[in-house]
């Protein structure tokens, strides 16, 4: 026996394969095709759960995504939080806990705040914790929000991955709509995509006791889907649910335990030419006291339980609707041998063919339902007539509710179309259109199985003939009769009981809580929603419909159309993080780019980080005993009196040809670049458009037409958009082609007053002397036996010779350079070195003295601001920014009076110390090996003129003095890399 | 998902050409330039890919590669044209195997299904600018060489490999 509710027979169950859980720690059994939910109700486990802020009892609410009550924590292989039930497919060993509740939910000491009840009113926290300050209250407030924990660690199991996918057709739901428009898309020969939520496709015709193609729904459903999945221009997902439309008809689906057991969860971009929304419909809970005690059940839930999973949820119910749903329920619990002891119906005259098969039944019209009693479960309700008068109590153990359908119109909405309230079944639905979008079945408002059937053949053929497809279908079912009516009841009139009145049984928000925001103003709905929590979290509000709208309605006098709904925002269902990450595990987590000498630096022991535009560079080579200081000073002395060797192939590299290139290069460079002469090259500023420090590097010329630039390594990829930009916008006209070279040059750079020496060492046809190769320009030949252009610029402020190379050749290169050099006690430097080079030579560096503040002129290179020039990008920004003469802040250097002290980058210099408005900051301190001491370079105001002066650096905890001097502290005439 | 196969492939000459059609068409001596976007051409022994307006990439194997630089040396002067040798520039990776499309559909938002035998685009792999090459019984991406290992290690996940130690 698999429960004591489980019925003998009926249900899409597997009664002979048994399967064993546990459910906050108690052993149980279900089977093969039950869910969690299904389940605990055949076990007659009813109170599941505790609410999110009173710690109410809750049970079992509804058969899917949009249940209220119960959420559980996953444990073990399938460690997740917050799942509800209804969605959790049972499988053996499962290991599931109630979430918000300690110790359990039949004794939780969280339902103390029960007590707290009358001082927890929506927006609470706002008006209760103004005294001492709101932060005195917060930590621990935190810790009680929230529900279950997130997992310890991700999930071992498998992993996540993400998919794109085009098709002609994506078909959202494979209920009665869904399954007869991908049936004539799917003959019509379209590329067919079928989502569906549940592990069994067909919704709703898995419960509903109808005849299609004379067989039962649910066979018809089995067969449909069956042959579909085997179709090869469809692609059918299960355990799927659609959770965003985003622009030009990307659907993002989320797809649980696909087919291949390594994946845990699947995200796929679906690109579809058309959409077609056939989701469904939720039911929707009515408002009334103790609407939320364990028992009380959405009416469709009821039958989906008996009629799916074979699974009674109690012995002796009432109903309580406003429609006519409910009265199909009330036969199938009949069959199922549940007493029905009466339907409660606020409308004063239901239809009396609703009653066909129900004689007997005891009849409640134009009543409502004013209590539920019991404790931990239904034992009693009252009800009483809508316009007032005495009450009739009944007991029961089950109370199915149904307040009328909401169509699913999410997806629709986010995909741009609009919605609208229906009188006639009182819910919002479609209206208008969303471009490729359509919407089928129940959520298009269509709310009875057969008809939707019919409607679903007839958008997919019109959808194949709009792809230009034939398509002819027939409904496989003629419409039955009957119909839907409703009349709107969106809150009880119980006085008084509006405290336990829920509206939102997710977030614990009353009647009472929306009647408050509304008499404090709140009358937009978006503003009700944001004070009262009402519609957030897991579900969305999918359970409220439109009973928020409707109590707005009557108390501000508007039409509930006029109302509103809120947005409809994406996720639509809770989506995993890991799911939206896709599969970024270990060392994919973000791009890197390795340059032919990477594993010769892990080799050697460098200390790897990135070091912009996602490459991995050498921080330091650490020796034996070494610290990180030790070493950086080590390879800094080499440069600055042996010889040095690092890798500059990441460094941005761009061709430039055209007979426009000159024009160009004067207008991305602040100097004058069109009359280099031929191997000649120049530093220079790029600015952007209004007048910022863009980048810095040297442009070679190498042919009449043709120029070579070198630019940062971070800041390559913005130059190349930049170059892009300016050609394809604003000049489209010029004869001028870019090619972005980088990892087509590579080179080895060696540095220090021994780099001439190594490099004769190497072999090479070049003539190296200064006068036969001086300092910027360029000459091509063979070192080592390699094909190669030499160049000679510095970023060290030392006599320097970058070697580029074809990558092939690089390491082939550098193994030269190393034993060439090891007679001269060539080190490899990394870019701590690097940095302190260019720190004691005052060379400016983005993101420490090029802050996107300052501008040329700020940090000395107001020489490169060229007047000649008839314009260059960025100028006009700068004379405009410039004009006022307001004091700027300008690049100095900086000597601390202990000359031992190192001060942190980024630290603010302030009047005599103070705690006040700084006048700059440190951009970058080091310890000088040329120097013997820290030398510092920072932006201050009015630096320049500031020179001698004292100035203050302003630590948390000291203030501390520095002398201005200039921002220069090695080979200020630059005789060393000129030699 | 059905086996897969990831791997490197051999180096390939490869040239980067900018120019109008007229040009380039003139310089390749009249072979045939694709003839719309995202293609490729086959000739004897090398493949002309579109990869942008008015910009081509030759490739062909890598022993002929001085023989282009010669070839395209002689127009080195001219300032309506740009040829550049790319051959380091990209590293060539194949995906093969019953499981290769849905491991490319993991790494490209492009429809690649439904592309032509033919298709060569620039598009992004793995968020990263990449050229896309349809081949018969296989694709090809062909990304700058500083990525590869990235790029391996991504397509390895993608197609639940083992990553190399």
């Amino acid at each position: 026996m698999t429960g004591v509710n489980r019925l003998a027979t009926g249900g899409l169950i597997d009664r002979d394969k048994t399967l064993k859980f546990t459910f906050n720690g108690r052993n149980l059994q279900g089977v093969e095709g039950d869910s969690l939910a299904s389940a605990l109700v055949a076990n007659d486990v009813f109170l599941t759960a505790r609410s999110f802020k009173y710690h109410r009892p809750r049970g079992i609410v509804s058969c899917g995504h949009d249940e209220p009550g119960t959420l559980v924590e996953l444990t073990g292989d399938l460690a997740s939080a917050n799942q509800p039930a209804p969605t959790v497919n049972l499988c053996e060993g499962l290991d599931a806990v109630s979430v918000n509740c300690w110790p359990s939910p039949e004794f939780d000491l969280g339902s103390l705040n029960r007590l707290l009840a009358p001082l927890l009113p929506a927006g609470f926290y706002h008006k209760t914790f103004l005294w001492p300050g709101w932060g005195t209250y917060r930590p621990l407030i935190r810790r009680m929000a929230g529900l279950a924990h997130a997992p310890a660690r991700p999930p071992e199991c498998g992993r996540f991955e993400s998919r794109n996918r085009h098709c002609d057709v994506l078909v959202v739901g494979a209920g009665p709509a869904g399954l007869s428009a991908a049936m004539a898309l799917a003959l019509s020969g379209a590329d067919v995509m079928i989502v569906d939520r549940g592990l069994k496709p067909g919704g709703c015709l898995n419960w509903k006791r109808i005849e299609i193609a004379g067989m039962s729904a649910c066979d018809w459903a089995a067969e449909t889907s069956t042959a579909l999945a085997a179709m090869e221009n469809v692609l059918f997902l299960r355990n799927s649910e659609a959770w965003a439309v985003r622009e030009d008809n990307l659907v993002l689906v989320n797809e649980h335990n696909p087919q291949n057991p390594d994946v845990i969860e699947r995200n796929w971009s679906v690109r579809a030419k058309f959409l077609v929304a056939a989701a469904g419909a939720a039911e929707r809970m009515l408002v009334f006291p103790n609407n939320d005690l364990p028992g009380t059940m959405l009416a469709s839930a009821i039958q989906c339980y008996i009629n799916r999973y074979a699974a009674k949820p109690g012995q002796r119910a009432v109903l309580f609707t406003n429609n006519n749903s409910a009265y199909d329920v009330a036969q199938d619990m009949l069959s199922a041998g549940i007493e029905v002891a009466a339907i409660v119906d606020s409308r004063p005259n239901a239809p009396s063919g609703l009653l066909q098969g129900l004689k007997g039944m005891r009849m409640l019209g134009g009543h409502e339902i004013t209590d539920v009693r019991g404790s931990r479960r239904v034992r009693r309700i009252v009800a009483r007539p809508v316009q007032g008068g005495p009450g009739i109590g009944i007991n029961c153990d089950l109370l199915g509710v149904s307040g009328g359908w909401d169509p699913s119109v999410r997806l629709w909405s986010q995909a741009g179309g609009g919605i609208e309230f229906s009188d006639k079944i009182c819910a919002f639905i479609p209206a208008g259109g969303a471009g490729p979008v359509v919407c089928s079945g129940a959520a298009a408002g269509i709310l009875s199985a057969p008809a939707a059937l019919g409607e679903g053949t007839k958008i997919g053929c019109a959808v194949a003939r709009m792809l230009g497809r034939r398509a002819n279908g027939a409904s496989p079912v003629r419409e039955a009769g009957g119909g839907y009516s409703i009349e709107p009841f969106w809150r009880g009139n119980a006085i008084g009981r509006a405290d336990v009145s829920f509206v939102d049984m997710l977030n614990d928000v009353t009647l009472a809580d929306i009647q408050l925001a509304l008499r404090e103003g709140f009358t937009s709905v978006e503003h009700v929603k944001r004070y009262t929590t009402a519609g957030m979290g897991f579900n969305q509000g999918r359970t409220l419909g439109p009973n928020m709208a409707g109590i707005i309605s009557e108390v501000t006098k508007r039409p509930v159309g006029e109302v509103g709904v809120t947005t409809f925002r994406s996720p639509t269902v809770p989506i995993s993080f890991g799911s939206i990450a896709g599969g970024r595990p270990g060392p994919a987590v973000v791009p890197f780019r390795n340059t032919p000498i990477t594993q010769w630096n892990i080799d050697r022991g460098a200390v790897m980080y990135e070091a912009g535009a996602r490459w991995r560079r050498p921080g330091y080579f650490p020796e034996a005993g070494e610290t990180m200081q030790d070493a950086v000073n080590r390879e800094a002395s080499a440069v600055r009196n042996g010889a040095g060797i690092y890798d500059g192939s990441p460094l941005g590299t761009f061709a430039v040809k055209g007979s426009d290139a000159g024009r160009l290069m004067d207008m991305l460079f602040t100097n004058d670049c069109s009359d280099l002469p031929l191997r000649t090259g120049r530093y220079g500023i790029m600015l952007t458009d209004d007048g910022r420090i863009l980048d810095d590097g040297v442009a070679f010329r190498i042919g009449e037409h043709e120029f070579l630039l070198s630019m940062s390594t971070g800041h390559a990829p913005l130059v190349n958009r930049h170059i892009s930009k300016f050609l394809a916008v604003d000049r489209p006209a010029w004869n001028v082609r870019v090619t972005d070279l980088t990892c087509q040059w590579m080179n080895a750079t060696l540095c220090g007053p021994l780099a001439r020496d190594i490099l004769e060492a190497m072999g090479t046809d070049i003539e190296l002397s200064n006068e036969a190769f001086p300092f910027m320009t360029v000459r091509e030949g063979v070192v080592a036996g390699f094909p190669a252009r030499v160049v000679r610029v510095s970023f060290t402020g030392s006599l320097s010779f970058e070697i580029n190379v074809r990558p092939r050749d690089l390491r082939a290169l550098w193994d030269a350079a190393m034993q060439a050099g090891h007679g001269f006690g060539i080190q490899p430097i990394g870019s701590e070195a690097n940095h302190v080079l260019r720190v004691e030579k005052g060379f400016i560096s983005l993101g420490h003295e090029v802050d996107g503040t300052a501008d040329p002129h700020d940090l000395g290179l107001g020489r490169l601001m060229s007047g000649r020039k008839a314009d260059f990008i960025g100028r006009r920004s700068v004379e405009l920014r410039r004009q006022p003469g307001t004091p700027r802040r300008e690049l100095v250097g900086l000597l601390t009076s202990d000359s031992s002290r190192l001060i942190p980058e980024g630290a603010p210099i302030t009047p005599d110390g103070h705690r006040c408005a700084s006048e700059g900051f440190v951009s970058a301190s080091v310890w000088s090996v040329a120097n013997g001491r820290s030398v510092s370079l920072a932006l201050l105001l009015d630096g320049r003129s500031r020179i001698g002066e004292t100035i203050y650096v302003r630590l948390p905890k000291e203030r501390l003095p520095a002398e201005v001097v200039g921002p220069c502290f090695f080979d200020q005439a630059g005789r060393e890399l000129r030699s | 998902m059905g086996l897969v196969h990831v791997g490197a492939l051999p180096m390939r000459a490869c040239f980067d050409l900018k120019g109008t059609k007229e040009i380039v068409e003139s310089v390749l001596e009249n072979a045939p330039l694709p003839s719309k976007p995202n293609t490729r051409s086959e000739n004897n022994g090398f493949e002309i890919h579109w990869i942008g307006a008015e910009n081509w990439m030759l490739t062909a194997p890598l022993e002929s590669e001085n023989e282009w630089i010669g070839r395209f040396s002689e127009f080195s002067a001219n300032p309506e044209l740009l040829v550049l040798t790319v051959s380091d520039l990209f590293s060539f990776v194949e995906i093969s195997g019953e499981g290769g499309a849905d491991v490319l559909a993991s790494a490209v938002s492009v429809d690649f299904l439904g592309l032509g035998a033919d298709a060569s685009l620039f598009t992004e792999v793995f968020g990263q600018k990449a050229l896309l090459v349809k081949r018969t019984h296989c694709h090809e991406i062909a990304i700058e060489n500083s990525l590869t290992e990235f790029l391996l290690i991504k397509l390895r996940i993608a197609a639940g490999l083992a990553l190399p130690s």
